[in-house]
């Protein structure tokens, strides 16, 4: 190839800004900040939190979201949006525990129909969004009360309570000093972390987000890609519902009313956008956190209940802005 | 009365990691032409910017008549008589042209209430002006962009705009709508109206400019008098070089036949298409804006769907039902818009590029780090894709260099016959040399290239074979040697086939 | 083509739909719907029962209607539904007194009889609530506390659904009964009707305050969960701490045989679900209410003294 002379040198790609910038510079880094931040408070304004019985509670607490916002971000980074995982949630959760004591099928069966009815819905979803070309939104809000319809149809109403002690540990077990949940939340937090960034798929889910007819016309079945993302995030959020039913020893039909609105605000505040093409497992991870962090804090200052929900709508809304405000700069309006 | 109309005097403005504008001087009497001109990433997209309110300047002064001025806002720009249309038309599509029109300045009566009958009224009056024979209830979205294009002349005309600014505007039509372009800008001259013309095509600039403003690098090189100069002095202070040629043109193609299409009807469509390429042969899709050729090239890549027709690859059947199929086949596409559907703006540099090659630097589904780096690299340099690095989002490239990463992303694939729909649309001249010299080394590797352009020079200058569409007909094939102008655009033009 | 077969088994739908709704509507029969605070809340299920019961016995057809969460505007969208279905007697449970003052108004200037159950809206026009004195148990309460905090200290509330009227009167009732005392109440923890947001609740506030005497839940919710689940008001009573709870649903007895709760104040579900349907019936009918405006359906208390006779009694979940 030609070189005329006398060219302005090509930047060689590559050459790596300092350790502090890129410190500063990564996604996360404003979320980390906030719960920093909001920890040192707590530990200063009451003895109470820093305790590792206090700390590890709270992470148990918020496992169960940090689970199911692991599949919302990955709904969201696609530029999608998932509202039935809090009905699916409890969908199996009652599922699995029905084949376990009702009929009598054993533990790994339990936990295999769990993840089947997270699965389904999921597919469901993808199906709705791809085929029927639905909103997500419209779409994921019919499955959220068909699966809610079908938890309170399994059960009546009752909840199911004598669940097989092995299942229970997967919600009241340690391993040493750590809750099992935890354990399940890092393991999956891992695997999923790597899916995104190491993995064909994980590229391609970023790239349906940022801008679908320039990676279809890429090659990437997007349609494939979305319903991949829905069968994921319904199978996460089952997880997270046969978790909390270990947890709690019952399954109900009532249980993670509203708890969609919790992993989404997770992934959000974790650095997800709404249009697509951002967002990181990590992220959604101490977004859950920080609400956790938060929803502890409030009961260890004893703040009263009728006061909690306006402290944490308020946090959220400046913990998205701070980083909404870090990322903009990043862009370089 | 005050001749002078705008005075930019040593305006800086910097962005994150680059300095934009350096010590810019720029100087426009009233009813004058004054074109633009330099490479992508020169900084006349920033200047205009800074004009129009988008970005602040750091430093410099402005001078409106004689008045010192600071623009606040693009609203501010507007009312001091600045209008700006932007390469990217900012039309609602989903309004009608009236509508488009006075976004934002919206005839009202009574204060809140909309006025219909005078928005169709004065906006019929403003669509005269630029001779668009529309009917203003129409929605934007139906429009070709030539039209779309004129409809924003005709909002910055409503806008009594003592200024206008137009960028590239000549990147999305042809033939006689340049015409009247140039017949509205001779207009605007004669009633005052001074114009910033932006423009890579260097015939259109002589034909319309009182003067050429050359920018490089952020920096103002120097104006020259358009009838007192000429294109390759102008070119010359553009890249500070010397170019001999601009379509390095060495590769002459096989006559081993790689690809052919046969009577392929698009959906929706009644007209049979067919015609076949050749390895390491370039062969050049020549017609007006509006003839089918990015349509057609489309259907066959499999971004949309065909009703009938065959497709041949080295001879044997092939179905291709979507971009994945082609792209199976080693079929590569750079499409015309790349904003819209080359790009993922929002992604690295290094996604961009390697999106469509993920098998290749991949094991077992998982992304090699490694590889991809080695092969990103490996683009970025031959491509001479300025960046400050494979990180950076595409967002930030000049026009040109995004078009690279797109040519990059296609590279990757080792593609065995590549589409480019308009390469070097929105493209610098020095940036432009060099894509046309991938295109021509490409062919000499044996990849066939089939090229839309609605340059002429462009499909002359890089074709051994041009084929001809007029309304979703191929009307005519020229090789190489037999082709003309004035050959190609009567083909373009008439419903014959020659 | 599509679209037009879309349209086409739209219509269908439609015409099968409101088919079903004109038949429903039409028949002779008395109907009384029965609205809970939400569907799938188990404790609703004995007044269910006991209110399909009577219906049997009356010839009245029953409706369990309802919202699938505790949401006031789905309840008040609920009953908008069954005002426009012409139901002639509805029997609800409010999410909110104030949310559905105006829908049972409206039901009732429309002739329907309206009465509620449970959680009541006293400044509506309906003919009778039929249910717990909430302030009475949350007295009742009170002075259970007090015998068992002889000394006084700390106690925290934990409640449900902020803003619920029953519960709200169960608090005021409480805080009313430890008046003059040595016991102070620290500010109220909600679980939103949710048993694990209520168990992570209780955990975490038993835990951040050492010093905690005794715990008040104006619900069972804690109980509905597993023994294991609830380890740490296993050590709080252990180390001495007192707990005073609402309702004696089935799940929560084995939690008194396990010396994990101190007292249990039940409500009668069944008595609200019998009486609530009898009353209507007869206003319905035109015959006069005989029990008056506020039918007090009684409560029961369940402690390690009774548990054994108490628990046959109920039927498991």
């Amino acid at each position: 190839m030609q070189t005329a002379k006398g060219d302005a040198p090509v930047t060689l790609p590559g050459a790596k800004p300092s350790f502090i910038r890129r410190v500063r510079n990564a996604s996360s880094f404003g979320i980390v900040a906030i719960l920093v931040v909001m920890s040192a408070i707590l530990s200063v304004s009451t003895s109470q939190f820093l305790t590792s019985e206090n700390l590890l509670s709270v992470f148990r607490q918020f496992s169960f979201i940090g689970i199911m916002a692991i599949g919302q971000v990955m709904v969201i980074i696609t530029g999608g949006i998932d509202l039935s995982v809090g009905s699916v949630f409890a969908f199996a959760g009652v599922t699995s525990a029905f084949a376990m004591t009702k009929l009598d099928l054993g533990v790994p069966v339990g936990l295999l129909v769990g993840i089947v009815s997270g699965l389904a819905f999921g597919l469901m979803n993808g199906l709705f969004v791809t085929k029927l070309r639905l909103p997500p939104f419209i779409a994921t809000l019919g499955t959220l009360s068909i699966a809610r319809g079908l938890s309170y149809a399994l059960t009546g109403g009752f909840p199911i309570p004598d669940l097989p002690p092995a299942f229970k540990f997967m919600g009241q077990g340690y391993i040493s000093v750590i809750p099992f949940p935890v354990i399940l939340l890092v393991v999956l937090g891992l695997i999923f972390t790597f899916f995104l960034r190491q993995t064909i798929m994980g590229r391609r889910i970023y790239a349906t987000g940022s801008n679908e007819e320039a990676a279809r016309v890429s090659g990437v079945n997007t349609s494939n890609i979305k319903i991949l993302v829905f069968a994921l995030s319904g199978v996460l959020a089952g997880i997270a519902g046969m978790a909390t039913a270990a947890r709690l020893g019952v399954a109900q039909s009532t249980a993670g009313v509203g708890y969609e609105m919790d992993a989404i605000a997770a992934a959000i505040i974790g650095g997800a956008s709404v249009t697509g093409g951002v967002g990181t497992v990590l992220g959604c991870i101490l977004g859950a956190a920080i609400m956790g962090v938060l929803k502890n804090g409030l009961i260890l200052l004893s703040v009263s209940a009728y006061w909690q929900q306006t402290v944490i709508g308020v946090v959220i809304i400046i913990a998205v802005t701070f980083d909404l405000f870090r990322q903009r700069s990043r862009m370089g309006k | 009365m005050i001749q002078e109309l705008l005075r930019v005097e040593r305006v800086n403005k910097t962005f994150p990691g680059v300095h934009a504008l350096k010590d810019v001087s720029l100087k426009i009497g009233r009813g004058a032409v004054l074109a633009l001109v330099g490479e992508n990433g020169a900084g006349k997209s920033t200047l205009m910017n800074v004009l129009s309110g988008i970005h602040q300047k750091d430093s410099g002064k402005i001078f409106i008549e004689g008045r010192e001025v600071t623009i606040h806002s693009p609203l501010h720009s507007q009312h001091l008589g600045l209008s700006i249309i932007h390469q990217e038309l900012n039309l609602v599509p989903h309004f009608s042209v009236a509508e488009n029109i006075f976004v934002g300045q919206e005839k009202k009566r009574g204060g809140i209430f909309l006025d219909r009958t005078r928005t169709l009224r004065e906006a019929k009056t403003v669509l005269d002006r630029v001779g668009l024979a529309i009917d203003p209830n129409v929605l934007v979205r139906t429009l070709s962009i030539a039209q779309r294009q004129m409809i924003e002349i005709a909002k910055a005309l409503s806008r009594n705009a003592k200024l206008i600014v137009m960028d590239e505007p000549t990147s999305s039509i042809s033939g006689r709508e340049i015409e009247r372009l140039f017949r509205i800008i001779r207009d605007l001259k004669a009633n005052d109206v001074s114009v910033i013309f932006i423009s890579h095509k260097l015939e259109e600039v002589f034909a319309i400019a009182d003067r050429i403003a050359v920018m490089r690098d952020g920096e103002m090189i120097g104006e020259l008098d358009s009838k007192q100069s000429t294109p390759d002095a102008v070119i010359q202070m553009m890249v500070g070089r010397e170019i001999t040629d601009i379509f390095p043109k060495t590769a002459t193609g096989t006559a081993e036949e790689l690809f052919e299409v046969r009577n392929l009807v698009r959906a929706g469509q009644k007209q049979p298409l067919s015609f076949s390429l050749r390895r390491g042969e370039i062969l050049g899709f020549s017609g007006l804006v509006g003839a089918g050729r990015s349509e057609l090239l489309q259907a066959i890549f499999g971004i949309d769907a065909h009703e009938s027709g065959e497709i041949l690859l080295e001879g044997k059947p092939v179905r291709i039902g979507s971009p994945k199929d082609a792209i199976g086949l080693g079929i590569g596409f750079v499409p015309e818009d790349r904003k819209l559907k080359g790009l993922m703006l929002g992604l690295a540099v290094r996604d961009n590029i390697s999106i469509a090659s993920l098998d290749k630097i991949s094991r077992r589904g998982v992304v090699r780090n490694g590889a991809e780096r080695i092969s990103v690299d490996e683009f970025i340099q031959k491509l001479r894709i300025k960046t400050s690095g494979r990180d950076q989002l595409a967002l930030h490239l000049s026009g040109g260099n995004q078009q690279k990463v797109v040519l990059a992303k296609w590279l990757a694939i080792r593609p065995k016959i590549l589409i480019v729909d308009e390469p070097t649309r929105g493209v610098d001249v020095g940036a432009k040399k060099e894509i046309h010299a991938i295109l021509d080394m490409l062919a000499g590797e044996g990849v066939a290239i089939i090229m839309i352009s609605s340059e002429l020079p462009e499909i002359l200058g890089m074709s051994d074979r041009i084929i001809v569409m007029h309304e979703g007909q191929i009307t005519g094939e020229l090789l190489r040697r037999e082709a003309t102008q004035e050959k190609i655009l009567t083909l373009a033009l008439s419903r014959e086939t020659a | 083509m599509k679209s037009v077969l879309r349209r086409v088994g739209l219509v269908l739908v439609i015409l099968v739909l409101s088919s079903f709704a004109v038949y429903a509507a039409g028949s002779e029969e008395v109907t009384i719907a029965v609205v809970p605070k939400a569907l799938d809340n188990a404790i609703f299920l004995d007044a269910k029962d006991a209110a399909e019961k009577t219906g049997k016995e009356l010839g009245v057809k029953i409706l369990w209607v309802g919202s699938t969460k505790s949401d006031a505007a789905e309840q008040v969208s609920v009953l908008e539904g069954l005002i426009q279905k012409k139901v002639d007697g509805i029997l609800v449970s409010c999410n909110d007194a104030n949310a559905l003052k105006d829908v049972i108004d409206r039901a009732m200037d429309k002739g329907i009889k309206v009465a509620t159950f449970d959680s009541d809206s006293p400044d509506s026009k309906r003919l009778f609530y039929a249910g717990t004195d909430n302030y009475g148990i949350g007295k009742q309460a009170a002075e259970f506390m007090k015998k068992l905090l002889p000394r006084g200290g700390k106690v925290a509330i934990l409640t449900g659904v902020l803003g619920a009227p029953n519960l709200e009167q169960r608090i005021v009732g409480f805080r009313d009964g430890v008046k003059g005392t040595n016991i102070q109440i620290l500010p109220v923890q909600t679980g939103e009707d949710d048993v694990q947001k209520s168990v992570e609740v209780v955990n975490q506030f038993t835990a951040a305050n050492k010093d905690l005497a005794g715990w008040f839940f104006d619900g069972g919710w804690p109980y509905f969960a597993d023994a294991e689940a609830l380890k740490e008001i296993k050590t709080f009573m252990d180390k001495g701490g007192k707990i005073v709870s609402i309702d004696t649903f089935f799940p929560m007895l084995k939690f008194v045989q396990l010396d994990m709760v101190d007292k249990l104040i039940g409500q009668n579900y069944v008595a609200m679900g019998t009486i609530g349907i009898q009353e209507l019936y007869k206003a319905i009918k035109g015959q006069p209410l005989t029990k008056g405006e506020i039918i007090d359906t009684g409560s029961e208390v369940v402690d390690k003294s009774n548990v054994d006779q108490v628990l046959p009694t109920k039927k498991p979940w």
